[in-house]
């Protein structure tokens, strides 16, 4: 037995496919999109309301997270520990979030429990209580959540980048609220917020697993037919800005041993016929761990745990969006190295880049969708961003033709490397003149709220 | 539960000591790869705390037919995940991937558990001291509450226990280690009859074999390392508390408990979870009950066991005050719900929940192949049988009330023993109590207490 000198020859993934989805609308106007994954003992059933942001009064913004925050604080004649014992005995999870496009009821259950928890699930939306006592300790947990999140430099970052970055759009401020904004939240707000925007006509139930003899179309049906409600009808949604100067915004973060960095700028939505091209691009420059970013910041200098850039987006936004934290001593030398990379990027995609990225996108899909939650969580976005379920299918497709010229152009055409936000939360008395000589933007110092 | 969950295994052992497991999932489209070492942070010497880690990072710097970089590139351009980690009792390298990638994953693997000495330079090894640095800093360091734990740790076991410092470790021994000491390290502990290999997926029990045999069979087998596990310690009997301030924004408690080690039947370890889980997990337990619910005096509450076998397994039970709360009362109130639970037992309903809540877990750490493969990987190095993994789940379920009981009075009412308590400093500068050696580290959470690549 010898050892082998190169690499063994990989046999190219079988062009897998997303689960087909088994389809049907209820009397009252739920969608219901149910998938069978072999072997996924633990069901994950999304049940998505399309409302934005949009619809929270300005003066009360955080209500849509307060209502998920409390949806599941007793309903249909329980008591919130009554219902958080009757979860519990299914092993199941029950949540919900409030996100910019869509407010989502989140349900994991093992099989054999999938009846109980779907009709757990569906009290919470039919008839939660929005008991008062626990609606007023809910609110005291998210302000004082609120307090905590502002000590942590990464939760600073993302708050400031958006803040700097969506001028006065809805994105621009916290999804959940300020504290300002949640203390004037209530109760009856939250229990109008529900009666006005959760109905079933606007709502679709996304549910994968391995449902064996169980019919998981009939189950929903038998959980969720007999709600009757109409709400309010849909409102518009507004769009969203995204700046297109440069800036560069200092949060003042006294004895910090590392920066913590974000460098932003707008880039495209799902449905931009340039989005496989781009998404194939950031792959190479910032999305994966042997790309540009990384391999300087982290396995050349040292400065970092690890640089990655991704591809944020909702309905109405993308952007392309850098994150670290790197050495203190390090700071402006690493926000110029990023700005640098993604300048340097426009044009000079290679063939190897490209292909490499071309395979690590599509031949990832079959582990990307293991697991059941991964189905609910992928169909649940899509949705959400106004795109199809089959997306992904279509998606991977149009991934495997991108090329390197096409990567290129989407590149050159997207990204503008002089117009991106910089982000630093670090020590301020020993960044303010580095970073000013840098010289990419006037440095904007911002108080951290809560220091 | 209708479906069979059964994990089908096939063992094997390799002339040159290595253990093999597979278990096929024909028709999964995916395979996954996972190896364990033995050898975690509990083996390093004294003097170079976070060695262990250190050298797992070297492992990504190429080896003989590897370039530098190559191990991440060449896996991650054919779709998989990958990553590694370090633990106190084991170092973890996985990977998963297409079916068709399991050749090069494993010809990755052989190449560097057999020389990856070739491969060394000075630079790769500073630069990853420097990535160390940087991966404490943002997981710890720049944190609030991120040392909190590190300081709680020798309060149950002293200096010259295993579990005595965390697998992060220090970052002044590190800067001190050399070259040298990553061969040497590699010479002792990384060597076929020192790991244990898994494939889980889509690839039969045949064709795995053979490939194992084809790129590990010709690497020699070495003088295994043979290091005698400490004994039991009991309880900790005495109260030892250190208090800090720190920039952070409310006040919290720390507790770290001796817990019975991990073995082979697993059965007290299980008792011991399953009373954590009911006294302090999630939102049916009762301490969420009553000091988050009830007494409102806090924003969380929890504890939770880590599975570890040299001795004792370690518990860990945090609480973060709301603001202004009185830390002595909280201490209290916590010691009354883990004694109160210690003298009455499980309700039939807790029992209930905590077994559905056991079997949910079980469910999810089954779910993908890299979490089959994982379960297999730690039964067959740390008990030296894989078949384990498919008795656990049963043996769980058969814990009885009094068992859970007799392991709350034994193992969980001293909980309030070893306390760290921090309060916000007044001017946000961080300062040391006593008896407090370096900076430290990791979150209450009892699985964050490994580091990864």
């Amino acid at each position: 037995m010898t050892t082998q000198l190169t690499p063994p020859v990989v046999r190219p993934a079988d062009n897998w496919k997303f689960p087909e989805a088994a389809e049907d609308q209820l009397s009252n106007g739920i969608r219901v999109l149910a998938y069978q994954c072999p072997g996924q003992y633990v069901i994950a059933a999304s049940l998505l309301f399309d409302i934005p942001l949009d619809v929270e009064p300005p003066d009360k913004e955080g209500v849509a997270a307060m209502a998920a925050r409390c949806l599941s604080q007793g309903a249909a004649g329980r008591s919130a520990e009554e219902f958080a014992d009757a979860l519990a005995l299914c092993g199941a999870d029950l949540g919900a979030t409030a996100s910019h496009d869509a407010f989502t009821v989140h349900l994991s259950t093992p099989v054999p429990h999938l009846d109980k928890a779907l009709r757990l699930m569906a009290d919470v939306v039919e008839s939660p209580a929005f008991d008062q006592q626990e609606f007023e300790h809910e609110r005291q947990l998210r302000l004082q959540e609120i307090e905590q999140a502002s000590a942590y430099p990464q939760h600073v970052a993302g708050e400031q980048l958006n803040a700097a970055l969506f001028g006065d759009s809805r994105a621009a401020r916290p999804t959940g609220g300020s504290a300002e904004t949640v203390e004037a939240i209530e109760r009856d707000d939250v229990v109008t917020y529900a009666r006005d925007h959760l109905q079933p006509v606007t709502a679709t139930m996304i549910i994968a697993g391995d449902f064996g003899n169980v019919d998981p179309i009939a189950q929903v049906a038998q959980a969720f037919e007999a709600w009757r409600h109409i709400g309010r009808p849909a409102t518009a949604r507004k769009s969203v800005e995204i700046s297109d100067s440069p800036q560069v915004v200092l949060i003042d973060w006294p004895d910090s041993p590392q920066s913590t960095l974000r460098v932003a700028g707008r880039a495209v939505t799902r449905d931009d016929a340039r989005w496989q091209a781009l998404f194939v691009a950031n792959h190479a420059v910032g999305g994966s761990f042997s790309s540009r970013i990384n391999t300087v910041l982290r396995e050349e200098k040292g400065v970092t745990y690890g640089a990655s850039s991704a591809l944020e987006t909702s309905r109405r936004s993308g952007v392309l969006n850098v994150s670290t934290a790197v050495r203190a001593d390090a700071t402006a030398e690493a926000v110029a190295d990023i700005v640098e990379i993604l300048t340097a990027a426009t044009g000079t995609l290679t063939d190897d880049e490209v292909a490499t990225a071309v395979r690590a996108a599509t031949e990832s899909a079959a582990l990307g969708f293991e697991r059941a939650e991964a189905v609910t969580s992928r169909v649940e976005m899509l949705l959400a961003q106004g795109l199809p379920p089959d997306h992904v299918d279509y998606n991977l497709a149009r991934l495997r033709e991108v090329t390197t010229e096409a990567a290129n152009t989407a590149y050159t055409n997207v990204v503008e490397a002089d117009q991106l936000t910089v982000v630093v939360v670090g020590e301020g008395d020993k960044l303010r003149e580095p970073l000013a000589s840098w010289g990419y933007a006037t440095v904007r110092e911002v108080s951290p709220k809560q220091r | 539960m209708t479906a069979d969950l059964t994990v089908p295994i096939v063992a094997r052992t390799l002339d040159n000591g290595l253990r093999v497991v597979v278990s096929p999932t024909p028709g999964l489209g995916v395979v996954a790869v996972n190896l364990w070492y033995d050898v975690g942070s509990r083996h390093e010497q004294s003097h170079r705390q976070g060695f262990a880690h250190l050298f797992e990072h070297l492992m990504f710097q190429g080896s003989r037919h590897v370039k530098s970089g190559d191990h991440f590139a060449l896996l991650q351009g054919h779709g998989a995940a990958l990553n590694a980690t370090t633990s106190f009792d084991r170092t973890n390298y996985y990977e998963s991937m297409p079916a068709g990638a399991l050749d090069l994953a494993l010809w990755l693997e052989a190449d560097r558990m057999a020389y990856l000495d070739d491969a060394l330079t000075q630079e790769n090894f500073d630069n990853q001291v420097d990535v160390v640095a940087q991966e404490r800093s943002q997981r710890m360091d720049n944190v609030p509450y991120g040392t909190v734990f590190e300081k709680a740790l020798p309060l149950v076991f002293d200096a010259g226990h295993p579990y005595g410092h965390l697998p992060i470790g220090n970052m002044q021994h590190l800067a001190e280690a050399t070259l040298d000491e990553v061969s040497s390290f590699h010479a002792t502990y990384y060597m076929p009859n020192n790991a244990v290999l898994s494939i889980v997926g889509d690839v039969t029990e045949m064709e795995a074999l053979d490939k194992v045999e084809r790129y590990f069979g010709h690497i020699p087998a070495g003088v295994a390392p043979d290091l005698a596990l400490p004994e039991p310690l009991a309880a900790l009997a005495e109260a030892s508390r250190l208090d800090v301030a720190e920039d952070v924004p409310s006040p919290a408690i720390w507790f770290a408990l001796r817990l019975p080690a991990d073995s082979p039947t697993g059965r007290e370890l299980s008792a011991v979870s399953l009373a954590c889980s009911i006294v302090g997990e999630a939102d049916t337990s009762r301490l969420h009950r009553r000091l988050v619910r009830h007494d409102q005096t806090a924003m969380s509450a929890g504890l939770g066991a880590n599975a570890l076998i040299a001795g004792n397994s370690l518990g860990v039970g945090s609480v973060h005050a709301v603001p202004g709360q009185d830390l002595d009362e909280i201490a209290a109130a916590f010691d009354e719900v883990v004694s109160g639970f210690a003298a009455d037992g499980p309700t039939q309903l807790e029992l209930d929940v905590a077994r559905a809540q056991a079997e949910r877990d079980w469910l999810d750490e089954m779910s993908t192949a890299a979490g089959r493969a994982d379960a297999l990987s730690s039964c067959a190095l740390l008990f030296g049988d894989a078949g384990i993994l498919n008795e656990r789940l049963a043996m769980l379920q058969s814990i009885t009330a009094d068992e859970v009981q007799q392991a709350a009075q034994l193992w969980l009412t001293s909980a309030v023993n070893a306390q760290v308590r921090v309060v916000p400093s007044a001017s946000g500068q961080e300062t040391e109590g006593a008896g407090v050696a370096e900076r430290a580290d990791a979150a209450a959470d009892p699985d964050s207490t490994g580091a990864g690549v």
